[in-house]
């Protein structure tokens, strides 16, 4: 999951960036103002924004209102450290999907990260599932037959980005985008190296395959045979 | 308390001048109505005596008393006579009625008298001569007295009657105008009342003030209305301001606190042994060192303007040029090492300021920090000093990255965050220019900032001049 923390304070962008990373797994990138945020969440894909009030040069109601005009349909959570329901209710009008009041506690953070992506992927629960695969993003393990999979962070990133978008074709593009931020060298064939090693793992001993490559589209989760 | 009203305390005085009136009205119509009334009386008392002379006939011998025909005479029922000769016998009296004086010796012609009980008014005639045809004769004749009395009761029921009419009429008039009076009172008070209403309305929680029309056009309460609803915006900013100052100053030590929180939850997911745990901690203590300067920034500013409400504390004078060294001094280290030079061009003598040491030591602290921070590595800051009259300038110029025209009108706000990356950057919470505005301006100065973007500010610090105690 890639996500863009738009925040001024330095030390608090930091913070959340690396707890994110560190902890969810998520490939995070850091705006420090609203400019910044506004440009960045246009041109990348993100699977949710963290987006501050208080911002320099764009405000953070002004850079909500300009994402969702452009029709940009990412789920935002705010930080505020506003008092009021008045600011929190704008902010959920002008489009924001959830909101955090400063001093906030970095696990609730990530859980309420975690839900809003989810659920703007169509899944409610935590525990996504195909056939017999299941794969558990709070705790970060995947099971199939009952029997957990020994996948490395990155393998089971690209389970779970292709769990959550199951029956869509992922093309290699999607999953770079997703799954790293504009900090790291972007290679294709590193997907390729990860989708082998899932397959090893994942599509092994039972016979109903599961992933399945569209020869230069990108790759599919779903249960039936490709025609 | 006793309340008071002023419509009230109006309509009382016009019914008392107008009651006063009425009193003074009547006994006016009485009084005259008395005296007309009473000089028809006398006019006919001359009369009645008159007839009452004509009827009396000589005596053919002048030692021998007169005689009156009474059977001549027609007249009121109730009136009175004595006819007496010169040595005070009677010669005809109307009744029983004899007079309690001696006639003769009444000073004037007409006289008040008692008679059974009832008011008479009497006509003294001391000089009647008897009629003869024989004038020899007549000149012997003695000369006779006549006393002729009327009752005064009709006249006095004429007069209280008169009287009466007056004062009914009166009162009647007083209670007509009266009602007219109290709506003419309410409609002039109206406006008063309305005004009084919506100054009533202001509370705490409600400030606002639109005076109606009538309020605003009456010439004797357009004053009033008009400071109130200056008093009111006054306080309606002010009020906008403290909560501006309570909202941004919750909003930074949120800001401040979530660092903090963030910083040690991070370090205890991360876990890790003591030299990771000791780089943690000591991130999360520089944390705090930026909310420890939000509150001591918060808790000068607030000592500085509670004072400024409380009696002028004695300040300086201290020399300006002597602070201004000391300030310099302090910022060696940093100045040295960012390689930025301070020319200072000033006066050599002591340049006495009456503002306390503290203060001016931290104001110019404070713009000093801000130049150096903004000066490019290896420029230079320039700082003039110089006595003008009774004032002071001190002027520090830099040569950074200058304020734009957006943000200068608002830099000496607390918290202003037009700014803010910029002053994010230093950690700042904003509140630096506003300590400096609060202290110069508690010692009678000014301050004021100019700038053109990219080419430096220039602060002017202006500060009355004192007497420096002489120095060696």
């Amino acid at each position: 999951m890639r996500v863009a923390v738009i925040e001024d304070e330095r030390r608090l962008a930091e913070n959340i960036a690396a707890s994110l990373r560190e902890t969810a797994g998520f490939a995070v990138d850091v705006a420090r103002d609203g400019e910044e945020g506004l440009y960045l969440a246009q041109v990348n894909v993100y699977d949710a924004l963290v987006l501050d009030l208080m911002l320099p040069k764009l405000s953070g109601a002004e850079v909500l209102t300009r994402l969702r005009a452009a029709g940009v349909r990412t789920p935002v959570l705010v930080l505020t450290a506003q008092e009021g329901v008045e600011s929190v209710l704008r902010m959920l009008d002008r489009g924001a999907d959830d909101y955090m009041s400063k001093p906030f506690d970095l696990r609730e953070l990530r859980a309420r990260l975690g839900a809003l992506i989810r659920r703007s992927q169509g899944h409610a629960a935590p525990l996504l599932a195909i056939a017999d695969l299941e794969v558990d993003s709070t705790r970060a393990e995947a099971r199939r037959g009952g029997v957990a999979l020994a996948l490395t962070p990155m393998e089971f990133k690209v389970l779970e980005y292709l769990m959550h978008r199951q029956g869509c074709v992922v093309s290699k593009s999607e999953l770079l985008e997703h799954l790293y931020d504009f900090n790291c060298e972007k290679f294709s064939n590193v997907i390729e190296v990860y989708i082998a090693g899932l397959r090893k793992k994942v599509d092994s001993a039972p016979a109903q395959k599961l992933i399945h490559t569209l020869r230069g589209h990108g790759y599919m989760l779903r249960e039936e045979d490709l025609p | 308390m006793r309340r008071t009203s002023i419509r009230r305390r109006l309509l009382l005085g016009v019914a008392a001048v107008q009651i006063l009136a009425t009193v003074l009205a009547t006994v006016l119509v009485a009084h005259h109505e008395r005296r007309r009334s009473y000089a028809v009386l006398n006019a006919e008392l001359v009369e009645h005596a008159a007839m009452v002379k004509s009827v009396i006939e000589a005596p053919d011998d002048p030692s021998e008393s007169a005689v009156l025909h009474r059977e001549l005479l027609t007249l009121p029922r109730h009136d009175v006579y004595v006819l007496s000769d010169a040595q005070g016998k009677a010669i005809a009296v109307s009744g029983a009625w004899r007079p309690a004086f001696d006639p003769r010796t009444v000073p004037g012609r007409f006289m008040d008298a008692k008679i059974g009980g009832w008011r008479y008014r009497l006509f003294v005639d001391r000089n009647i001569a008897m009629f003869d045809d024989n004038p020899a004769k007549r000149a012997r004749l003695p000369k006779l007295v006549l006393v002729y009395g009327s009752p005064t009761g009709e006249v006095e029921e004429h007069v209280e009657f008169a009287e009466r009419v007056a004062a009914g009429l009166g009162l009647a008039i007083l209670a007509a105008s009266m009602l007219a009076v109290s709506w003419v009172v309410r409609a002039g008070l109206r406006p008063v009342v309305q005004l009084a209403g919506h100054a009533a309305r202001i509370d705490a929680t409600h400030w606002e003030w639109e005076a109606a029309t009538g309020e605003r056009e009456a010439e004797e309460l357009a004053p009033l209305s008009l400071s109130l609803a200056r008093l009111v915006e006054r306080l309606q900013a002010a009020f906008a301001r403290e909560r501006q100052f309570s909202a941004d100053a919750a909003h930074e030590m949120k800001t401040a606190v979530a660092i903090v929180k963030s910083t040690l939850q991070l370090a205890l997911e991360r876990g890790g042994g003591a030299a990771e745990y000791r780089a943690e901690i000591g991130r999360a203590l520089e944390d705090t060192e930026r909310m420890q300067g939000l509150v001591g920034g918060m808790l000068q500013l607030a000592k500085i303007e509670g004072l400024a409400g409380s009696a002028q504390v004695e300040a300086g004078p201290v020399d300006a040029m002597e602070e201004l060294h000391c300030a310099l001094r302090r910022l060696a280290p940093m100045l040295e090492a960012r390689r930025i030079r301070v020319d200072v061009e000033g006066e050599d003598a002591a340049l006495c300021v009456r503002i306390s040491a503290e203060g001016l030591n931290l104001v110019l602290m404070n713009l000093l920090e801000n130049a150096v921070h903004y000066s490019p590595d290896g420029s230079s800051i320039q700082v003039k000093a110089q006595a003008q009259g009774t004032m002071c300038t001190l002027s520090i110029e830099d040569a950074g990255c200058g304020i734009d025209a957006e943000s200068l009108p608002h830099i000496f706000e607390r918290f202003y965050r037009g700014d803010r990356s910029r002053s994010r950057e230093s950690g700042g919470a904003g509140l630096g220019l506003a300590i400096v505005q609060a202290i110069v301006h508690r010692a009678g100065g000014t301050v004021t900032a100019a700038s053109a973007p990219g080419a430096g500010s220039v602060f002017t610090l202006t500060l009355p001049r004192g007497e420096c105690a002489t120095t060696e």
